[in-house]
């Protein structure tokens, strides 16, 4: 069957009041969001998706921060309620203000090392589990299930491999479940794939280079940074496929 | 027809320290407030005013007038002085207003040593205006009281006429003409004012045209007017005793688990909530005590990031609560203790996005809480110090209308906490070559060193210089403590 049949049919069931029954959420009831970057909009089709997965993938520098910011930032300046879980505890309050985040509409969940060391060394917790990416997957799933937030940005940079392939092994379908047919949507910032397929996009980010302005001495100032991005997977009816972009940051 | 009742506790103060005491009524006596040298008489009973003493003197002054008036061949008794204990006087009111309470259910505490009673429907009057200055009189706070359909004219015969008097309705006017204008509640301005137009009594002031009177002191004019001539309605705010919120269960049987502990739980909570809803309360704090069977006794706090009265989200906190710190044995009696605090509601702008029901998200904080431990969740907040990297976490509360968009992504900048070191080889003070387990390489460009340092006064000073460094694996931020040069890679720019 045609993509344009298969929306055809969606729409007629819509229409019919039967829109549970339809698997792509109705971009008219909850449109796609601006990210910030005029080009990664264009590549997903208009904006990140609402009550959807989305990840981003991409080594330490490869600008996943700066996505993962910059939805933040358009969703506090609209008002919206955005919650950062920080795995890794990078998150820095002073850049992200800079980066235009309204600060006080962000919740951030530091994951606490101490805790998860203490967890694991206490008699009876036999098999170590990786409690620190545990914890970013617990409060993820209490952030997502209370639909108190527009954006959930879930960090998981800087994680060890052993801590992402617990991620991996997480129920990720359960919160695609969980954030469906609302407002919720969770952008996952990681350096390789743990959603699984329950990512309605995958966007892949490299680092291209910084820019500086000056030539020597204390003149020299760093300005901004580009990466390229480009839409790794994706679900039916968004975005396109195996094409990419330029971003850049201004600083 | 409406009735007031007034009891006046004459030297309120004087008269608890002398209760306490136990000193003779008759004896002269102040109490006084403040450290030496400032120390302040604030009140003082008839046999002290007789010897000149007054509230307002120094208690030097006080003792010295004292002096004086014994060595002037006047009959004075001792001076006794004591400090002011306002908590025994808060007590002595509290017992006052208690005896006023077994007369009529409505009465007003309006000032130290004075209620204001609703003695309206009363079958007998008198005999409730006499029990009341007898049960005065056995708790040692000898009162007077008055009874008037007015109630300006029942305080202020309270406070000038001894033992019970009555005012009658066709002698509330005569008794009114007959006071001085110092008994009307006047500002200092309208005093001294009165005072230049002659006006000594308050018939005189009743006398004066309403809207002369409006016209010179506004609002309060009227008031006065209105007073003066025993026409104003005032509204008795009756007392009401501080509500408990209180639950308590002893059981049969010994509960063992959260799950057992849960079906009382619930219920408890439950009547808790629907006691606190008919107050219009709801809990700020809920408090926990428990009996176990081995005799021990446990109390904790479950502190609320929002007023609650919902009973189902009480028993999750309470749940959380208990999953993160058992009780550690089985359970034999429970007790539990609201703080209610009056319930706030929360008008919503009709152009501003909703918020989160803030119920559901306290729980939701709560629970996330329980994961990362205290002190890890909230906004961040930058901190008003120039250190790098310093910020603090606020309790999140978001609200507030959209804000303008800025145009063009900020550059992102993650940091290393704690930061990693490093090994830097510098050329002409300028870092080339980095080495350490989160960057290594040739630095490609490089701008700083941004110098910073504060908190010199302290044991915990820095003075930092810092560098932006571009290394093959991307732009990282250099930090080199200056006192000890020791290099840090403190973050990267993502």
């Amino acid at each position: 069957m045609s993509a344009l049949a298969v929306s055809e049919l969606e729409n007629l069931l819509r229409r019919q009041g039967l829109g549970s029954a339809v698997k792509t959420p109705d971009p008219a009831r909850y449109p796609p969001v601006p990210t910030g970057f005029t080009e990664l909009d264009r590549l997903l089709g208009g904006g990140a998706p609402r009550g959807e997965i989305v990840a981003c993938l991409g080594d330490l520098s490869a600008g996943c921060t700066s996505v993962g910011l910059s939805i933040a930032a358009r969703a506090t300046q609209r008002g919206e309620k955005a919650a950062y879980v920080d795995a890794s505890d990078g998150f820095d309050p002073a850049g992200a203000a800079r980066a235009g985040v309204e600060l006080d509409r962000l919740l951030w969940v530091r994951c606490n090392a101490r805790k998860a060391n203490a967890r694991r060394q206490a008699p009876g917790q036999r098999f170590g589990r990786p409690t620190q990416a545990a914890q970013a997957w617990k409060a993820t799933k209490i952030l997502a299930s209370s639909a108190a937030f527009e954006w959930i940005v879930l960090d998981l940079i800087g994680l060890a491999v052993n801590e992402l392939r617990e991620m991996q092994r997480s129920p990720w379908v359960g919160l695609r479940q969980a954030i469906a047919q609302g407002r919720t949507s969770v952008l996952v910032l990681a350096s390789e794939h743990v959603t699984g397929s329950t990512a309605a996009c995958t966007l892949r980010c490299k680092r291209r280079s910084a820019a500086w302005r000056g030539s020597r001495g204390p003149s020299v100032l760093l300005t901004g940074t580009s990466f390229e991005a480009s839409l790794e997977s994706r679900r039916r009816g968004m975005g396109r496929a195996s094409s990419s972009c330029l971003l850049e940051t201004r600083r | 027809m409406k009735l007031y009742g007034c009891l006046w506790a004459a030297d309120f103060p004087v008269a608890v320290e002398q209760r306490r005491s136990a000193s003779s009524a008759a004896a002269a006596a102040v109490v006084f407030s403040g450290k030496a040298p400032g120390v302040v008489v604030d009140a003082a009973n008839q046999a002290a005013r007789a010897a000149g003493v007054r509230p307002g003197m120094t208690l030097a002054q006080a003792e010295g007038r004292w002096i004086a008036a014994q060595t002037n061949g006047e009959k004075a008794p001792p001076l006794l002085a004591a400090e002011r204990d306002e908590a025994a006087e808060h007590r002595a009111q509290r017992e006052l207003l208690d005896a006023a309470l077994t007369v009529t259910p409505r009465v007003e505490s309006t000032g130290p040593g004075m209620l204001a009673l609703d003695m309206s429907g009363l079958r007998d009057v008198h005999a409730s205006a006499r029990a009341l200055a007898a049960q005065a009189e056995q708790l040692g706070l000898p009162a007077n009281i008055a009874v008037s359909p007015n109630r300006f004219a029942a305080v202020a015969a309270a406070q000038t006429q001894p033992g019970i008097t009555h005012v009658y309705p066709d002698e509330v006017r005569g008794f009114l003409d007959s006071l001085t204008v110092g008994m009307l509640p006047l500002e200092e301005h309208e005093s001294r004012t009165l005072g230049l137009w002659g006006v000594r009594t308050v018939g005189e002031l009743a006398r004066l045209s309403p809207d002369e009177l409006t016209a010179r002191f506004g609002d309060r004019g009227a008031r006065l007017s209105k007073l003066a001539r025993g026409e104003s309605e005032s509204v008795l705010e009756a007392w009401e005793a501080p509500r408990v919120f209180e639950q308590h269960r002893e059981f049969d049987w010994q509960l063992e688990s959260i799950d057992d502990l849960s079906f009382p739980l619930a219920d408890m909570l439950k009547s808790l909530c629907d006691d606190l809803e008919r107050h219009g309360a709801s809990v700020s704090t809920l408090r926990i005590w428990l009996k176990l069977a081995d005799g021990s006794r446990q109390e904790r706090a479950v502190p609320l990031g929002y007023p609650l009265t919902d009973a189902e989200a009480l028993l999750k906190l309470v749940r959380i609560e208990f999953g993160a710190k058992p009780p550690g044995g089985a359970v034999e009696a429970l007790r539990l203790a609201a703080q209610a605090t009056p319930r706030r509601y929360v008008q919503h702008h009709l152009f501003e996005r909703a918020r989160p029901n803030p119920e559901k998200l306290a729980v939701t904080l709560m629970r996330i809480q329980e994961i990362v431990g205290p002190g890890h969740l909230g906004s961040p907040a930058e901190a008003a110090v120039h250190r790098p990297g310093a910020f603090h976490l606020i309790p999140f509360e978001p609200g507030g209308e959209e804000r303008g968009s800025q145009d063009a992504p900020g550059v992102a900048f993650r940091r290393f906490r704690p930061p990693v070191e490093a090994e830097v080889i510098e050329e002409k003070k300028t870092p080339i070559y980095v080495s350490s387990a989160a960057a290594e390489g040739s630095v490609e460009r490089c701008s700083g060193p941004w110098r910073t340092s504060g908190a010199w006064w302290t044991n915990d000073p820095w003075d930092l210089a810092e560098w932006d460094v571009e290394l093959p694996d991307g732009v990282f931020r250099l930090s080199c403590e200056r006192v000890e040069e020791l290099w840090q890679v403190v973050g990267v720019y993502d």
